[in-house]
């Protein structure tokens, strides 16, 4: 058992220097790219990979809304749901990502305004948060927020006291006037401020791939649900026909979140906008394609990227070669 | 397993890395001379489009005033000159000459009140406006870009490679005294 237990952390020390190693590539590679761009203005940038600015986050006071969590005024806020995995390789999955709005704006001295695609930002550094642990067998978390991911059928389930599910959900904010530099790829400006889902301003991330499914589940269980019957027969015919169940799917993803919901002022910064950083494609093995966002200058980030990058070139195959020397050693007793 | 084996599988490690930053080094002044060439390509995009413009400015302004003989044709040199030039100096001195020209025009547009009161003359002038102080933004990224790519060629270790990919210093893309200064408003003109 002991023995098992040696072995699986020199395991881990191997894998995570291998891990550090990589790292420490790709944030030489950043470094290196966040030196080698000179800094735009977002009125004159040109379109294309590799476009920097220092910029504000804007918003207009009407459009802050409270963050569930951290109870603060903000821009927008992002999720990260995450369950905890148990047996031998514990740790917290990603289960879902969530964004309060698709796309925040910034303004730079020249006045002009860019938007930016939050499911495609990397943030640098750790916004300002908060993290909640819950279980689908108690009721941690405050209630809205609870009855918002139990609703949509992103949590709970087939609940059972005896084995119920851990998870939590780290909430950051993104505040008015928060100053970022940002470096990533500029591309045209969508015409509209569409999400993947419904008509409420919750943004999906890529990783939710099988969102869809969930709420198709939370769907099915509603749909044999005589209340809900009860609500959206309006033909009288004591069925959830096809026009009906339409109408409720239509209802359940619009629900979502509905009280974070854009108002149309957002739109009008849409349409004035420059260009959007978004998602860069194939950027290679080293390269970030995600918009580097930092609460840092352009100096700070990069001897900070420096200095990690070069534990990260030692510790790694430090940590590796220690865990190497564990398996070996235990190997030969 | 010996300390020997430990140093040996470090200093593998240690190659690897070396290799890659050697890489990385070599790439990254290849995409240091790219940012120079793009930044100029996005000035002459500016530019292209001021070289568009100006000749609907003139034929708007001619229906209103009639020009100093010889005042247009110098618009268009500096245009035509602006456009043609292939070195760096060759433009920023048409770009300085169009932007001096055009000064004295938009001078004498804003004296005349009927063309003043142009709709097409006040949204062309704007647009011209604009596309100077894009210009003015592009010329500092560009002379930015340079100086990363004329201070990196000159930093060890990345000498030797720049040696290598044949990489010179570039020429800075420097505001003329006419664009420094006030433009010349003391433009003679028939009615």
């Amino acid at each position: 058992m002991s023995r098992n237990r040696d072995n699986d952390i020199s395991f881990y020390l191997m894998g995570i220097g291998l891990f550090i190693f990589y790292k420490s590539f790709k944030q030489i590679k950043l470094q290196r790219r966040i030196q080698d761009t000179s800094t735009s203005k977002i009125a004159s940038a040109a379109l294309g990979e590799s476009v920097e600015i220092h910029a504000r986050v804007l918003s207009a006071p009407s459009q802050l809304i409270t963050s569930p969590l951290t109870g603060q005024k903000c821009v927008a806020f992002l999720w990260r749901l995450e369950k905890y995995t148990g047996g031998k390789n514990k740790h917290w999955a990603l289960q879902y990502r969530f964004f309060s709005t698709p796309y925040i704006y910034v303004t730079d001295e020249s006045e002009a305004l860019a938007a930016l695609d939050l499911s495609s930002c990397e943030f640098q550094e750790n916004l300002y948060g908060r993290t909640v642990n819950f279980s689908d067998s108690s009721f941690e978390l405050p209630a809205e927020v609870l009855k918002l991911l139990t609703d949509h059928g992103m949590i709970g389930g087939e609940k059972s006291f005896l084995f119920s599910s851990k998870y939590r959900l780290v909430e950051k904010v993104i505040m008015p006037d928060d100053s970022f530099y940002i470096l990533g790829t500029a591309g045209l400006t969508p015409s509209s401020e569409k999400p993947l889902n419904a008509s409420s301003g919750l943004k999906i991330g890529k990783r939710n791939m099988n969102l869809k499914a969930r709420l198709l589940a939370a769907f099915e269980r509603r749909k044999v649900d005589p209340d809900m019957i009860q609500k959206y027969d309006k033909n009288g015919n004591m069925k959830m026909d096809e026009l009906e169940a339409e109408a409720m799917y239509r209802d359940l993803e619009r629900s979502l979140l509905k009280k974070y919901e854009l108002s149309t002022l957002t739109d009008s910064y849409l349409k004035q906008c420059k260009f959007i950083f978004m998602k860069a494609k194939n950027g290679g093995l080293f390269s970030t394609d995600e918009v580097c966002v930092s609460t840092k200058t352009q100096k700070e980030l990069a001897s900070s990227l420096g200095f990690s990058s070069l534990l990260g070139f030692f510790g790694g195959p430090a940590m590796f070669v220690l865990g190497l020397w564990m398996l070996m050693a235990k190997i030969n007793n | 397993m010996g300390v020997t084996l430990a140093i040996l599988i470090f200093g593998m490690f240690m190659v690897v890395g070396l290799i890659f930053f050697i890489i990385n080094l070599y790439n990254s002044l290849l995409v240091v001379k790219e940012n120079v060439n793009k930044a100029w390509a996005n000035i002459d995009v500016i530019l292209k489009q001021r070289y568009d413009e100006i000749p609907q400015l003139i034929k708007i302004c001619e229906q209103y005033v009639q020009f100093e003989q010889g005042m247009v044709q110098k618009i268009m040199n500096a245009r035509e000159k602006m456009i043609q030039g292939r070195t760096v100096k060759e433009k920023a001195d048409g770009s300085a000459a169009v932007t001096a020209a055009l000064g004295g025009m938009v001078a004498i547009g804003e004296s005349n009140p009927e063309l003043k009161a142009n709709a097409n003359f006040m949204q062309i002038q704007t647009r011209l406006s604009e596309l100077e102080e894009s210009l003015a933004d592009r010329r500092e990224l560009y002379n930015d870009s340079v100086n990363i790519l004329n201070t990196r060629i000159q930093q060890i270790p990345d000498v030797l490679f720049a040696g290598m990919l044949g990489m010179e210093r570039r020429q800075m893309f420097e505001a003329s005294a006419a664009e420094k200064g006030l433009p010349d408003l003391n433009i003679k003109f028939k009615r």
